[in-house]
């Protein structure tokens, strides 16, 4: 019983349970950004930015990652919002997607590219490669998707193209 | 009688010991792990309000987010959860380091009730910059003291490994370090230390082994040292055996056989084997343990015989004195 009151004063201080990321900064920040979308016609409801931050944690457990802030969301929000395949309609689940798609890509190339980048490759292949399939891109392009990024960062960016067009990469839905 | 503030968070510490007295249990706290299990005792005997519990646990949110951003340079709002708990062991560490240059564990505690956890991060931060620069000097003492040898481990120490090691040192992500093995180990080894801490136990190991060798004529040594190569089948270069305690048991052994310094002739080792034979292990040990501490009143060799006194026992049960000392006539 002494113990157990004691393990439990000790957890107290823990990894696990220190807050680094703040949902309610990045609930505040997909509001703003409310601002920012809504000239292109994309809004996000209450309902929507709650779930947003919920598919948030999930992606960051399911990638065994940690989030520090508001995070990364709202950057991936404003620079999908300028997507021609991005619609008032699909707004929000592109976005819940692309999260989860975004924090396992970052841990399969082990962190070395910077989110600013990582958001640009995502959106550039989502755009020209998966053409605006969200689905494409979870579930068959990820690996794909994957070395590309490694090649793009690595010595044989010259070979990132391959990747691109090569072997077998054609659009299924041409 | 009970102190009649309305918000625990108002209580100060002088009146929260007034009402629960000291009552730490020191048994709960935990060196290696000072600053969570201080403040968990702390707060588990009422000397350390809730509130303030929150405050520090608040604190620590923020300053561990300002951490990992200048880890991932400000390009990355995440990171892989063992990278941030790397971090996070890193900044208790570091917390640690502060509190450890407090003479008692109510005055660590006081401070950590009274200042803020950046400031504790502050002071840990100078402390172990200050430890790098006691390393360093020591680093010169045990070079200057250095055990005129030619075996590779014990000089690849000197020759780049520990300045590798200082060079390499990350005190803000990674201060806790891992536990860092040298080529060369010292006979008590430092491994309840971590990070800078366990540089340091290791030069102060390494300069009290030395010193001791040194306190022998350097050629006897250097002739004790060679002949247990030969004997042993090994490179004058690979020893494969710390120095000291080459050193150490030769003078005990040759001084249980009434010779004076570092000499075990075959006979005496014959003798003194048979003799050791006779008595269960624990008397073996205590014998040689009785006879260093009659010989040398540091505590250092005490300590170091009650580790090789094992071997000791070992080498004389399976007949293989010379495997740990030189057995012979020193040149």
């Amino acid at each position: 019983m002494y113990h157990n009151e004691r393990k439990k004063y000790n957890s107290l201080i823990n990894i696990s349970n220190v807050r680094l990321s703040d949902p309610v900064a990045l609930k505040q920040k997909l509001t703003e950004l409310n601002g920012v979308t809504q000239a292109c016609g994309l809004f996000l409801t209450v309902k929507q930015i709650n779930r947003l931050s919920d598919c948030v944690q999930k992606a960051l457990r399911d990638s065994d990652r940690i989030e520090i802030g508001a995070g990364i969301l709202p950057v991936l929000a404003l620079e999908f919002s300028s997507s021609v395949f991005v619609t008032p309609e699909n707004y929000a689940s592109v976005l819940e997607e692309m999260i989860n798609v975004f924090f396992q890509v970052k841990t399969a190339v082990f962190d070395r590219v910077t989110d600013r980048d990582l958001i640009r490759l995502l959106k550039d292949y989502y755009e020209n490669k998966a053409m605006g399939s969200v689905e494409f891109v979870r579930d068959r392009d990820i690996e794909r998707l994957i070395k590309y990024i490694e090649m793009e960062m690595g010595s044989g960016s010259s070979n990132a193209t391959d990747v691109y067009e090569s072997d077998g990469y054609t659009d299924e839905r041409a | 009688m009970q102190p009649t503030f309305t918000n625990p968070m108002d209580i100060p510490m002088s009146e929260l010991k007034k009402y629960y007295g000291n009552g730490l249990n020191y048994e709960n706290i935990n060196f290696s792990d000072y600053f969570r299990t201080l403040s968990s005792e702390g707060r588990f005997c009422a000397l350390m309000s809730d509130g303030r519990f929150a405050e520090i646990k608040d604190e620590i949110s923020r300053k561990m987010s300002v951490i990992i951003s200048d880890y991932t340079g400000n390009e990355s709002t995440s990171l892989m959860r063992d990278a941030a708990n790397d971090i996070f062991v890193s900044f208790l560490y570091c917390l640690d380091m502060a509190l450890f240059t407090f003479e008692s564990h109510e005055s660590a505690l006081e401070y950590i009730n009274e200042n803020s956890v950046f400031t504790v991060y502050d002071l840990g931060q100078s402390v172990i910059k200050q430890t790098v620069f006691e390393c360093i000097s020591l680093l010169v003492k045990a070079r200057r003291g250095r055990v005129n040898f030619s075996d590779r481990s014990y000089n690849a120490i000197f020759n780049g490994e520990i300045i590798e090691y200082l060079k390499r040192y990350d005190s803000k992500f990674f201060a806790h370090g891992t536990k860092r093995v040298f080529s060369y180990n010292t006979v008590n080894g430092s491994y309840a230390y971590r990070g800078i801490l366990h540089l340091k136990k290791y030069l102060e190991n390494l300069i009290t082994e030395n010193t001791f060798v040194n306190s022998f004529d350097e050629g006897r040594v250097q002739d004790l040292l060679y002949g247990y190569c030969e004997t042993n089948g090994r490179e004058y270069n690979d020893l494969g055996r710390n120095i000291y305690s080459i050193v150490l048991l030769n003078s005990v052994i040759a001084s249980l056989v009434g010779n004076d310094g570092l000499e075990v002739e075959r006979s005496d080792a014959l003798h003194i084997s048979k003799q050791l034979k006779k008595l269960p292990d624990y008397s073996i040990r205590k014998v040689l343990c009785d006879k260093t501490s009659e010989m040398y009143s540091d505590i250092y060799s005490s300590r170091s015989m009650i580790k090789l006194a094992g071997h000791v026992v070992n080498a004389v049960n399976s007949g293989e004195l010379n495997k740990i000392i030189y057995v012979g006539e020193i040149k």
